[in-house]
């Protein structure tokens, strides 16, 4: 392997708390040594939570925008984590090819998707909301409020990362009912935007600043300040769910909180860079007739 | 008068679509005219598309002539709920 490559090789378990030491790994390489070649070593990985494969992606396509040639290896033994890789079409993707010729995606997932900016509000209409709507039985019109806030999402790819598409995937979990929604771009994350107006700001106060209602970078005409805010508020003050945020050097998290009824959202720095931005959402099964109650007819009143 | 906005745009989902209404409301408005703006098919909406609809309105007229002048027709919960969160939150700035 010449100085200018790469092996990573995957923790046994990949997910958003394991994911910091191969990005750094990578991320350092990219910037001191030039780096040509990354190989994702996968022989010791065997679980990978439905957030990692987005993560995973997110890696190989950051990489990939600075000319870096990505190989995989370490795939001569299935294990839990590559079955689920395979069943996602990471492999597809990234291979070309699938794995085990029959693999396929469950029912209970939707596979890795490259949403450009141009795609994402047919994808969402088209694709996401009638798959939510089968594996919830509920109806399209009563999941409006969810499409909202994945609209926020990509909103926010759209109008802050400089990046034109986000990849995305999507699991039901059996047992808890849960949907985690996992959307994740490799642009220039939130903390690098918010220091174009707060120049001295470190990255989990930036982080949530951007949450906060009314901020805006102003880094778009179309910004004014209040995806992320909308995003946290219909989730997590009547506890539908909750939000993780990771960009930069900084994560956050948005849950109900019980003692104000409101958000709770806390900002941490984080042990490593997370290049671009991962937005996890997770909605709570047992929040859907709430959510109906949002697209009743109401008259208006200033 | 009255704007249906799905006679306009396909989804009220994006800033552009936001945009096209806001070309439609400002000029009635800004000359006095009272407008109503009907949500008939639409059940929920992103901030992006009232940002760029409504609440740029904001930007050209004084916040109370929007009140006066433009009604909200056959919308829901969540509609209502994200037009007045933000212009509360622009009357807020103003104190």
């Amino acid at each position: 392997m010449q100085a200018s490559d790469m092996s990573i090789e995957l923790p046994r378990n990949f997910n958003a708390g394991t994911m910091y030491p191969p990005i750094m790994r990578a991320l350092n390489s990219l910037e001191t040594s030039g780096l040509e070649a990354l190989d994702i070593d996968f022989k010791g990985l065997k679980f990978i939570e439905p957030v990692g494969v987005v993560i995973l992606s997110n890696l190989i396509e950051y990489v990939i925008r600075r000319n870096v040639r990505v190989t995989l290896s370490g795939l001569s033994k299935f294990s839990e984590g590559t079955v689920y890789l395979d069943n996602s079409g990471f492999f597809e993707r990234y291979l070309g090819c699938k794995l085990r010729p029959y693999a396929k995606c469950p029912p209970s997932c939707l596979p890795l998707t490259m949403v450009s900016n141009a795609q994402a509000v047919g994808y969402l209409h088209a694709s996401i909301i009638p798959w939510l709507s089968d594996v919830l039985r509920t109806s399209e019109a009563s999941l409006a409020t969810i499409r909202v806030c994945l609209d926020e999402v990509f909103s926010n790819i759209n109008f802050h990362s400089g990046v034109d598409f986000g990849c995305m995937h999507i699991q039901q979990f059996k047992q808890s009912n849960e949907i985690q929604i996992a959307i994740s771009d490799f642009g220039v994350g939130i903390p690098s935007n918010v220091r174009m107006i707060r120049e001295n700001i470190n990255d989990s106060a930036a982080l949530k600043l951007a949450c906060e209602e009314g901020f805006t970078t102003q880094s778009n005409v179309k910004n004014r300040g209040a995806g992320l805010a909308t995003l946290i508020r219909y989730l997590t003050t009547k506890d539908r769910g909750k939000v993780w945020i990771v960009s930069g050097n900084a994560n956050l998290s948005a849950i109900h909180d019980p003692t104000t009824t409101s958000s709770k959202v806390t900002a941490r720095t984080t042990i490593g860079m997370y290049p671009g931005t991962l937005v996890r959402i997770t909605i709570k099964p047992d929040s859907i007739q709430d959510l109906a109650t949002d697209v009743e007819s109401e008259e208006f009143s200033w | 008068m009255v704007i249906r906005v799905l006679d306009h745009v396909e989804h009220a989902s994006t800033y552009d679509e936001g945009d096209v209404i806001f070309k439609l409301l400002a000029p009635r408005l800004m000359q006095g005219e009272d407008v109503a703006l009907s949500f008939d098919g639409v059940s929920a909406v992103p901030s992006a598309f009232i940002n760029a609809s409504i609440v740029r309105l904001a930007e050209v007229m004084p916040v109370a002539d929007v009140r006066k002048h433009l009604r909200i027709l056959q919308s829901t919960k969540q509609i209502n709920e994200l037009i007045r969160s933000r212009f509360e939150f622009l009357a807020s700035r103003e104190l």
